[in-house]
C-alpha cells in the first residue's frame, strides 16, 4: 500500500486521467525543483515565476509546456510546488507522470495535496473537518469513478494484468518457500520469461489506446472574469475549504488553480483562472494565457462579474466567443450593490445567478443550476480514475524479465525476478487491498500439494 | 518473573529473563520434558532458519542448543540468491532436550518447578488503560507463587483435545495430561479464546524398515551453524530416507473417509493449510498418485523414525494398513499413532508487539497460545515475552521489534495486527524486506539491539564487532586493490565473478577468505548493492510511519470524516503507530491520510 508521507514529493494530473483540453501536472515536495530542472527546466527559487518550456520526456522528444512554480512556504501545500501545463493529451500526460515517477516522486494518493497543506499549517486547524470531508470526497468520487469503470476495457486490462502478475509472483514465490517438496516444480524459467512477455505484450497493445472506446472523463469548468470579480471566493466557497489563496488585493491568483468538485453525483474539474485584462506584467501575461486558454476549452464557463463594478464591453465581446449554452452568468458581491445585471447583457447567456459569497445569497441557485448543466454534459468515463501507472507496472516487468532472461538454465535468482514483480503488483493492486503474501499462500495453496 | 511451560517459547522467555537478572521462576510439568518435539525432529527451514538465526543474534538458546545436538544440516536454496539461504536441521529430540535442560538449570536466577498452573492471580487496576495486573499463579499443588510478571507459553496444552480415530484423549501432547483450569483462569481474566488444530503423523521402529530400496538424503558436506558462536559443526551427520505413497494408500484412506475425523465432524477447528494431513492431501488432490514421505530419525541412536508427510488421524487400524503399503514400510512396527490436537488458543489481537495483553498488565503470551505453529515461531516469540517480561519487572521500557529488523518483528506485527485464522507459519514471502533480513546478516541486524538489551554478554559482543571488523577490512581492501586497472569491488559485481582467482593473486585477501561466512558476505553486500539500496529506501519510508505512534486514548468514533470501517477496524485493533495502523486488513490510504490530518490538528491544538 502507499504511504501518505509528506517528506517526498507526490505527482497528480490534476486534470484527470482523461482526454481534457488541459492537462496539468501538478508536484509537490522537497525535490519538486530537482525533478523540474531534470525535465530540462530551471526555476528561479525565490519567487513565483513561470516559464514557457519544452519538457524532455527523452533523448529525442520534448513537450511544449506552460511552467509555473511556488517556493515553500508560499504555495498552496506550504512546500515547493510545479504546475506544468500542456496539452491535454493523455499518452503524453501519462509519460510525464510516469517519467516524474520514475525519477522518484510518488503518485500523489486522494486528497494528498490538501493534507499537506492542512498538515504544514497553511489551512487553519479549525478547518480539519472540512478539510477530512474534502478528501474522503475525492476518495470516495474516485472508488465510484473506478465502480463506473468496471465494465471499460481499460479496467479489465489492469484487473487481468493483476491478477496474471500475482500469478506468476505466486509461482515464483512457491518456489523459493516451498523448496522441500522436491517433487513438485512451480514454474521453469523459460514459463516465467514467455509469462512476462506476455504480459509485456499486453501492456504494449494498452499504451497504444483503445480506439473503439471513447475517451472522455470529468467536464471542465471554468472561472471567469475581471480582476477582482471574486472568482477565487466564489472558487473556495463551492468547494467548501480554502483552496485558491484568496486575498481582496488585485490580482491576486497568480495561477490557474483547479481542484476536482463533487456535485449532484457528478465529477467536475472546476479552473479558477486569473482575472482577464489586469496588469502587463509577464507574470499576468502568462496566467491570462492559461486563463483564456482554460476558458475556450472548458466545457461550461462561469463569467464572474462583481455588482459594484461596470460591465466592460471586453467582456461582451468575449463572452460572445463562447456559445450560450457553454456559459453561466454569477453576478458576484451582491452584498456590496444593489445593481442588477443589464437587460443589454441578459441576452447572451442563458442563466444568470446573483450571488454573495459573504452573505449567503444564490449559491445554491447556483450549485442547481450548475449540476443541471452537468447532467447535460456527463458522459461515461473510460480510464480508471485511479490511473494505475501502466509505464511504471511496465517496466517492473521489464526489469524483471532481464533478470530472468540471463538465468534460463536455471534460475538463481528468484528472489530479484520477485522483489520486481512485487512492484509492479503492488502498482496493479486495487483498491480493495489484501496482503499480497496472503495472496500469494492461497493461491499456492490451492494450486498445489504443499506441506509435509 | 515467572513463565509456564517450558517448550521452545518458554525456555527462551526463561533463559533471557533470567539472564537480565529477573528472579525467574519456569513451571512446567515434567523437568524432562523441556523443550521437547511434540511433532518433527527438525530445527530451521525456508523462513524458520532465519529466525533461529535472529534468536541466536539476541543472546537466545536455540542456535546454540541445535548446534551442540543436530545430526544433520543442509542450508535450504543454496542455490539461489543469499537473501533466501535457510538452515534446516535433523535433531536427535532426546539430546536437544538433555542440552536444554542444562543450559536452564545452570542459569543463575532461574528456578524450574515441575508443576501445573490452575489459576493466574490478578487484581483490579483502576486508574490505567488496562483492567487488572498480574499478582501471581497458584499451582495444582496449591501453592500460591508471587509474581509481576507471568509469560503464558503453554503451547497445545490448553484444554488440548487428541483425537485418532474415534478415540478422544485429553493431553497437551502425547502421554501428557492438558491444561484445563489454567484454560478456564485465562477466560476467567476477560481473555477470548479459541480453538485451533495441528496433527502429527505416525512414528515406527527404527529396526523394521527396510532402507535398501529407499533413497537417501544426506546434509551438506560442510555443515553451516546456526549460532554465530559456532565456528565449526564436528559431530557425524546421519541421513534421512525418501519414500512416497501411492494409489493403494489413497484408496484406502478414501475408503476410510467414514471414520476420519477430520471429515466427520468430530474435529471442527482449522488446521494449518501448508501442513495438510494425508487425509486432506488426497481430498484436495485427487489426481496427485504420490505424496512424497520423508523417514526422518529421531535421534542419532533413538529407534524411532519420524514418517514426515502422512500426518494423520484416521483410526489405528487404517494407521496400521496404510503405513504397511509405504514402500520400505512393509514390515513397520508403528510405535507411537499419529493424531489430530485441537487446543484453546488467545485470538493475538489482544496482545500487541510487545506480547503482553492489552487488557491485563504484566501477562505475556508466546508461542502457539497465540495461535503460531512451529517451534521456531514459538521461540522467537518467547525470547522477545522474557525480554520484555524482565523489563516489565524492572520498570523499564519494552520492546518491540520492527518488520524493517527480523522475521521475528514481521510474524508479531501480522499477528497482532491482522490475527491468525490458521496456524501462523512464517514464509519468507511474508517480507517485505526480504533482502535485507538474509541469514547471513542476523548479527548486524540484532546483535547490537541484543547488547542494549543485555542480552549479548561480552564474549558474544568480542565475537561480532571482530566479525565486523573483518567484514569491513575486506571491503575496504576490495576497494583499494585493483585488477586490470579496475578495483576488485567493481569486478565482482559482475554475477559471474566467485573471486576466487583474486584470493590467489592477493595475499593479503587470504585470511578473510578462509574466514567462508566473512567472505560470503563481503561477496552478498557487493552483488546485492542494488538492491540492498532499493531496500533500506523501502525501509527508510517504513519507519516514517512506523516511528509516528498513535496517541493511545485516541477516539475513533470522533474523527470527522473518517469511513466507518476503519473506525471500527481501528477500534478493535487500537494500533500503536501509524505503520500498524495501515497494515490492519480492510484499511485503505486514505483512512491513513485521514489520520495523519486529523493527528496532525491534534498536535497544533496542543
Amino acid at each position: 500500500m502507499q504511504a501518505p508521507l509528506i517528506d517526498d514529493s507526490i505527482v497528480a494530473v490534476s486534470s484527470g486521467w482523461q482526454s481534457t483540453p488541459i492537462g496539468i501536472i501538478r508536484l509537490s515536495g522537497p525535490n519538486s525543483f530537482e525533478l523540474l530542472r531534470r525535465l530540462g527546466t530551471t526555476p528561479a527559487a525565490d519567487r513565483p515565476a513561470w516559464t514557457s518550456a519544452r519538457l524532455r520526456l527523452d533523448s529525442d522528444q520534448t513537450l511544449p509546456a506552460t511552467v509555473f512554480w511556488f517556493s515553500a512556504p508560499r504555495s498552496y501545500t506550504g512546500q515547493d510546488v510545479v504546475e506544468v501545463h500542456t496539452v491535454g493529451c493523455l499518452p503524453l500526460l501519462r509519460e510525464l507522470s510516469a517519467r516524474l515517477i520514475e525519477m522518484g516522486a510518488r503518485r500523489a494518493l486522494p486528497g494528498e495535496f490538501t493534507a499537506r497543506a492542512f498538515i504544514l499549517g497553511k489551512l487553519d486547524a479549525r478547518q480539519v473537518e472540512g478539510v477530512l470531508g474534502l478528501m474522503q470526497s475525492e476518495h470516495e468520487a474516485v472508488v465510484r469513478q473506478a465502480a463506473r469503470l468496471t465494465r471499460g476495457r481499460q479496467r479489465r486490462l489492469a484487473d487481468d494484468l493483476a491478477e496474471r502478475s500475482t500469478g506468476l509472483l505466486a509461482l515464483i514465490e512457491a518456489g523459493i518457500d516451498f523448496v522441500e517438496e522436491e517433487d513438485i516444480r512451480f514454474i521453469s524459467p523459460a514459463e516465467v520469461v514467455q509469462e512476462l512477455d506476455t504480459l509485456l505484450a499486453e501492456l504494449d497493445r494498452a499504451a497504444l489506446g483503445s480506439p473503439d472506446e471513447p475517451l472522455a472523463g470529468q467536464p471542465h469548468i471554468a472561472l471567469v472574469g475581471l480582476p477582482n470579480a471574486g472568482k477565487s471566493t466564489l472558487f473556495n466557497s463551492l468547494l467548501g475549504t480554502e483552496r485558491a489563496l484568496v486575498s481582496p488585493v488585485l490580482g491576486t491568483t497568480r495561477d490557474v488553480l483547479s481542484a476536482e468538485i463533487e456535485l449532484g453525483g457528478h465529477r467536475a474539474l472546476f479552473q479558477d483562472c486569473a482575472g482577464l485584462g489586469s496588469s502587463a506584467a509577464d507574470l499576468e501575461i502568462a496566467t491570462h494565457l492559461a486563463a483564456e486558454r482554460t476558458a475556450r476549452q472548458a466545457d461550461l464557463v462561469l463569467w464572474i462579474h462583481a455588482a459594484d463594478a461596470a460591465w466592460d464591453d471586453h467582456e461582451t465581446a468575449s463572452c460572445r466567443q463562447l456559445s450560450p449554452e457553454r456559459l453561466l452568468l454569477v453576478w458576484s458581491k451582491v452584498d456590496l450593490a444593489a445593481q442588477h445585471p443589464p437587460d443589454t447583457i441578459a441576452a447572451t447567456f442563458e442563466d444568470i445567478v446573483e450571488v454573495s459569497v459573504k452573505d449567503d445569497i444564490g449559491l445554491s441557485r447556483l450549485r442547481a443550476l450548475l449540476t443541471a448543466r452537468l447532467d447535460r454534459l456527463a458522459r461515461p468515463g473510460a480510464i480508471s480514475a485511479s490511473g494505475t501507472d501502466l509505464l511504471a507496472v511496465s517496466e517492473a516487468l521489464r526489469r524483471a524479465r532481464v533478470i530472468a532472461a540471463q538465468q534460463l538454465s536455471d534460475m538463481q535468482s528468484p528472489e530479484l525476478v520477485a522483489l520486481e514483480l512485487r512492484v509492479a503488483c503492488d502498482l496493479l493492486a486495487s483498491a480493495k487491498y489484501r496482503p499480497i503474501d496472503e495472496d500469494i499462500l492461497a493461491r499456492v495453496f490451492s494450486q498445489f500439494c504443499v506441506g509435509k | 518473573m515467572l513463565v509456564i511451560g517450558g517448550g521452545h517459547a518458554g525456555a527462551e522467555a526463561a533463559w533471557a529473563a533470567a539472564r537480565l537478572g529477573a528472579r525467574t521462576f519456569l513451571v512446567t510439568h515434567q523437568r524432562d520434558a523441556l523443550g521437547r518435539m511434540s511433532c518433527n525432529p527438525a530445527i530451521g527451514g525456508i523462513g524458520k532458519g532465519q529466525i533461529v538465526r535472529e534468536i541466536d543474534a539476541l543472546g537466545g538458546l536455540m542456535g546454540l542448543v541445535s548446534d551442540e545436538t543436530c545430526i544433520q544440516f543442509r542450508m535450504l536454496n543454496r542455490r539461489k540468491g543469499p537473501a533466501v539461504w535457510a538452515p534446516r536441521a535433523q535433531a536427535d529430540s532426546r539430546l536437544y532436550t538433555a542440552a536444554l535442560r542444562r543450559y536452564l538449570e545452570n542459569c543463575p536466577n532461574l528456578t524450574i518447578i515441575a508443576a501445573g498452573v490452575d489459576e493466574i492471580v490478578s487484581e483490579e487496576l483502576r486508574s490505567s488503560d488496562a483492567e487488572r495486573r498480574v499478582t501471581g499463579v497458584v499451582l495444582n499443588e496449591g501453592r500460591t507463587i508471587s509474581a509481576a510478571a507471568v509469560v503464558v507459553a503453554a503451547g497445545t496444552f490448553l484444554r488440548g483435545q487428541m483425537h485418532t480415530g474415534s478415540e478422544k484423549t485429553p493431553g497437551g501432547r502425547i502421554g501428557e495430561a492438558a491444561a484445563e483450569r489454567l484454560s478456564v483462569s485465562l477466560r476467567e481474566l476477560g481473555l477470548e479464546l479459541a480453538r485451533l488444530k495441528t496433527g502429527t503423523p505416525p512414528r515406527v521402529a527404527r529396526e523394521s524398515v527396510d532402507f535398501t530400496r529407499l533413497r537417501e538424503q544426506a546434509g551438506d558436506a560442510n555443515p553451516a551453524p546456526f549460532s554465530f558462536m559456532t565456528d565449526k559443526i564436528t559431530q557425524p551427520q546421519v541421513c534421512c530416507w525418501l519414500t512416497a505413497t501411492n494409489p493403494r494408500i489413497h484408496d484406502l484412506i478414501r475408503a476410510n473417509f467414514h471414520r476420519a475425523p477430520l471429515y466427520t465432524g468430530q474435529i471442527e477447528s482449522t488446521g494449518p493449510r501448508y501442513c495438510p494431513s494425508i487425509e486432506t492431501k488426497v481430498v484436495r488432490f485427487p489426481d496427485k498418485e504420490r505424496h512424497q514421505i520423508f523417514l526422518e530419525p529421531e535421534g542419532r541412536d533413538s529407534d524411532r523414525i519420524y514418517v514426515n508427510g502422512i500426518s494423520t488421524s484416521l483410526p489405528k487400524d487404517v494407521q496400521r494398513l496404510m503405513v504397511g503399503l509405504v514402500e520400505g514400510l512393509e514390515q513397520a512396527r508403528i510405535v507411537q499413532w499419529g493424531y489430530a490436537i485441537e487446543y484453546d488458543f488467545v485470538p493475538p489481537r489482544q496482545i500487541d508487539a510487545t506480547l503482553m495483553t492489552k487488557r491485563i498488565q504484566g501477562l505475556f503470551l508466546a508461542g502457539q497460545v497465540n495461535g503460531t505453529s512451529g517451534y521456531e515461531e514459538a521461540a522467537g516469540q518467547g525470547i522477545v515475552a522474557g525480554i520484555n517480561a524482565a523489563h516489565y519487572v524492572a520498570k523499564k521500557n519494552l520492546i518491540s521489534i520492527g518488520r524493517n529488523q527480523a522475521y521475528i518483528g514481521v510474524m508479531i506485527d501480522d499477528i497482532v495486527t491482522r490475527g491468525v485464522t490458521e496456524p501462523y507459519r512464517m514464509f519468507t514471502s511474508r517480507a517485505e524486506h526480504r533482502m535485507h533480513l538474509r541469514y547471513d546478516n542476523a548479527d548486524a541486524r540484532l546483535t547490537p539491539l541484543g547488547r542494549e538489551i543485555g542480552l549479548v554478554k561480552d564474549d558474544r559482543w568480542a565475537h561480532y564487532s571482530g566479525k565486523r571488523e573483518r567484514l569491513d577490512g575486506l571491503l575496504a581492501a576490495l576497494e583499494r586493490l585493483r585488477w586490470e586497472g579496475r578495483p576488485l569491488l567493481e569486478w565482482l559485481r559482475r554475477p559471474e565473478e566467485d573471486g576466487a582467482r583474486f584470493v590467489r593473486a592477493f595475499d593479503e585477501l587470504g585470511p578473510y577468505a578462509a574466514e567462508s561466512d566473512v567472505w560470503r558476505r563481503a561477496l552478498v553486500s557487493i552483488k546485492y548493492e542494488g538492491y540492498i539500496e532499493r531496500q533500506q529506501r523501502a525501509i527508510e519510508r517504513f519507519r516514517q510511519l512506523e516511528d509516528r505512534r498513535i496517541p493511545p486514548g485516541i477516539d475513533y468514533g470522533t474523527i470527522p470524516h473518517l469511513r466507518h470501517e476503519a473506525r471500527e477496524r481501528w477500534s478493535t485493533v487500537r494500533p500503536r503507530n501509524l505503520g500498524q495502523a495501515q497494515r490492519v486488513s480492510g484499511i485503505q490510504p486514505i483512512d491513513v491520510s485521514v489520520l495523519i490530518v486529523y493527528m496532525s490538528a491534534l498536535e497544533r491544538e496542543r
